[in-house]
């Protein structure tokens, strides 16, 4: 009302120019003005399509086009982070360090029991071997017990009959994790723990009873076998082959389409060529990639033939293969205990001989701290005798991208990209829609 | 049948049918308006054949882009905005430098005499030769308010600006345009004669 008003309200000079007389227009003008909207009909009827200059159009085209490259930019990264991602797991698995001496110590256990659980220890070697009479063999073999030896402990030993002075394999099975040192308190021969096992040689009976009672550990169960009797005479080396003891290492990285198939097959592989697996890993991640580890040993003789076959088991990452001679140890180490043993036989000999009661425990002390020396050698050489003829083997199992995996990691890594544009979106749709605003607003101008 | 002849008649629905391009709105729109796009034209540029060509550039223009119109005016009211977009195009491709939009509150509000105004009625082609040296903004809402008969606040909307605005531009639009018809002009060119002479002799 008041702008009416104030509308309304002219002054003079506005009446006045309000009021300038109008020119009549030509006659034709109206049609002219027709004409020309019938030519631009005209114009357009052909294509039947709406101006194409029109701004609708242009943003509709620029708006696809936009798009367009987004959804390319999009899937662009969305295909490279996978492709990226699985360089990444091959590069980690290059870096990995290969640290076969921290996986395998040495003094291990005796390769033996690991070969085949419960197998008897080696036969007793012919006497010949030792380079001694037979009678004195023998002779040790009835060798009477010590005057020293303590009364056998018989209330938490197994059925075979124990004698003092003999070396007893003790495996016991703990409750918890016991540190080594703890358990060599009660065995001063080989030993060494394995997880919640322990494998003792007891050369005294009295430290049998007390491994039997260890104090603070609970033992779920425990079995004796005999290792090797304090009368048997250590079994020197004689390695008569001539060849070359080397450490052979070879680790054989494998994209595979189904992990835990392409397990079992590399198990029953190694397996059938008599090798066995140390330890194994498998990892499924968060994401369902899963990935295996195998740590396995392998005859020396066979490595090639085991890697030929898992190499069929899927495409070749990496092999890495490599070799220490250690010829020169091996060699040493034997004639080290081949020494022992004769200053063993020796010492028996002396024995039998000696009719002092306090030379001959002497002696008898002296027998057994050379058959612990001896069997410690023997251990060292065994484990390297078994590092020498079984190969390790480290096979490392990674899942293969199939389609539908790939297609799942760009799903999820769209999905990743669509809550990231969504999280940001309270900044890049403001700033579109003033974009949007000022673009229409040009546009406006031309014609409003 | 009757609906639409209703919406014909009583002029709802006619910014949707421009804006669809129908042709019979379109043509009762000529009809309407080519007499006031014609003047209007004519006024702004002083040359009846330049008028009638522009006449005819403008509603072909505005069927070209019925499309953004918005209805915050009348169609009409919009389409003369057209047309002095279209006016001001034409000025430009004759090399017209726009003169700078200036404030004048040092020029008092005209006050001219009823011998003046009859003056100016019988020499209106001296008001539009000043009109048309009027800087663009003013020259604009003069010519939509009172070429057009456009009311403030519809210019406000097709300008996109305040009604206040408007107003403001139209006041010292008139200011300006009085002052050139008074000193500038050929208008009241005896009476502007006298007053110089006067202010030699008394100097």
């Amino acid at each position: 009302m008041n702008q009416k008003s104030a509308d309304d309200n002219h002054t003079p000079l506005e009446e006045m120019l309000e009021n300038l007389p109008e020119q009549a227009s030509p006659a034709d003008l109206e049609q002219k003005c027709l004409d020309a909207l019938d030519v631009l009909q005209a114009a357009e009827q052909p294509t039947d399509k709406p101006t194409p200059a029109t701004r609708p159009n242009r943003l509709l085209w620029q708006g696809l086009a936009a798009a367009a490259a987004a959804v390319l930019v999009v899937s662009l990264i969305s295909v490279w982070l996978p492709m990226g991602r699985q360089k990444r797991v091959a590069m980690s698995h290059e870096r990995r360090p290969r640290s076969y001496a921290m996986e395998f110590p040495p003094g291990d256990i005796a390769p033996e029991e690991r070969i085949a659980d419960g197998a008897e220890p080696a036969a007793a070697p012919a006497p010949g071997d030792y380079g001694i009479e037979a009678e004195k063999v023998k002779m040790m073999d009835s060798q009477p017990e010590p005057p020293a030896a303590p009364a056998p402990v018989t209330t938490a030993l197994p059925d075979e009959e124990l004698r003092a002075g003999r070396t007893y394999n003790l495996e016991i099975e703990l409750a918890e994790q016991t540190p080594e040192s703890a358990l060599r308190r009660y065995g001063t021969g080989d030993h060494a723990t394995r997880g919640y096992n322990a494998q003792l040689n007891i050369p005294e009976l009295e430290a049998v009873d007390q491994v039997s009672r260890y104090p603070s550990v609970p033992v779920i169960g425990e079995s004796y076998s005999r290792w090797e009797t304090a009368t048997t005479p250590t079994r020197p080396w004689r390695d008569d082959s001539g060849e070359r003891q080397k450490i052979a290492r070879k680790e054989l990285e494998l994209a595979v389409q189904d992990v835990e198939e392409a397990y079992d097959e590399a198990v029953s592989i190694i397996e059938k060529a008599g090798g066995y697996v140390d330890t194994e890993n498998i990892t499924v991640e968060e994401s369902g990639d899963k990935q295996a580890l195998i740590s396995a040993r392998v005859p020396v003789d066979q490595l090639d033939d085991v890697v030929a076959g898992l190499r069929k088991l899927g495409e070749v990452i990496s092999l890495v293969g490599e070799s220490e001679d250690r010829t020169k140890e091996y060699d040493g180490r034997g004639a080290e205990i081949r020494d022992l043993g004769a200053e063993e036989c020796e010492l028996v000999a002396k024995y039998e001989q000696e009719k002092n009661k306090a030379r001959k425990r002497e002696l008898y002390r002296r027998i057994i701290a050379l058959r612990e020396q001896n069997s410690r050698y023997k251990a060292t050489l065994k484990d390297l005798s078994d590092r020498t003829h079984f190969a390790y083997l480290e096979l490392i199992l990674v899942e293969k991208l199939s389609p539908r995996a790939f297609l799942n990691d760009i799903v999820e890594n769209m999905a990743f990209l669509g809550s990231w544009i969504g999280a940001t979106a309270v900044f890049w749709v403001p700033a579109l829609i003033i974009i949007l605003a000022v673009w229409r607003r040009k546009g406006a101008a031309v014609t409003s | 049948m009757l609906l639409s002849l209703l919406t014909m008649t009583t002029g709802a629905g006619l910014p949707e049918q421009l804006k669809r391009r129908d042709r019979p709105a379109w043509d009762q729109m000529v009809h309407q308006q080519h007499k006031r796009i014609f003047n209007l034209h004519l006024r702004l540029t002083g040359d009846t054949e330049a008028a009638a060509d522009l006449t005819q550039e403008t509603f072909p223009e505005a069927y070209q882009n019925a499309h953004t119109y918005e209805g915050r005016s009348k169609p009409e009211v919009w389409l003369y905005g057209v047309a002095l977009n279209l006016n001001r195009s034409w000025w430009r491709e004759r090399g017209r430098n726009e003169p700078p939009v200036e404030l004048c509150e040092d020029i008092p509000d005209p006050a001219p005499t009823a011998e003046q105004l009859a003056q100016l009625s019988q020499q209106a082609h001296v008001v539009y030769a000043a009109v048309q040296r009027l800087p663009e903004t003013y020259r604009r809402v003069v010519a939509l308010r009172y070429f057009a008969g456009v009311p403030a606040t519809e210019i406000a909307a097709v300008e996109e600006v305040d009604a206040g605005t408007v107003r403001w531009r139209l006041h010292h639009a008139l200011r300006k345009l009085w002052v050139m018809l008074v000193h500038d002009g050929a208008a009241f060119a005896d009476a502007a004669g006298k007053e110089e002479r006067n202010e030699s002799e008394i100097s």
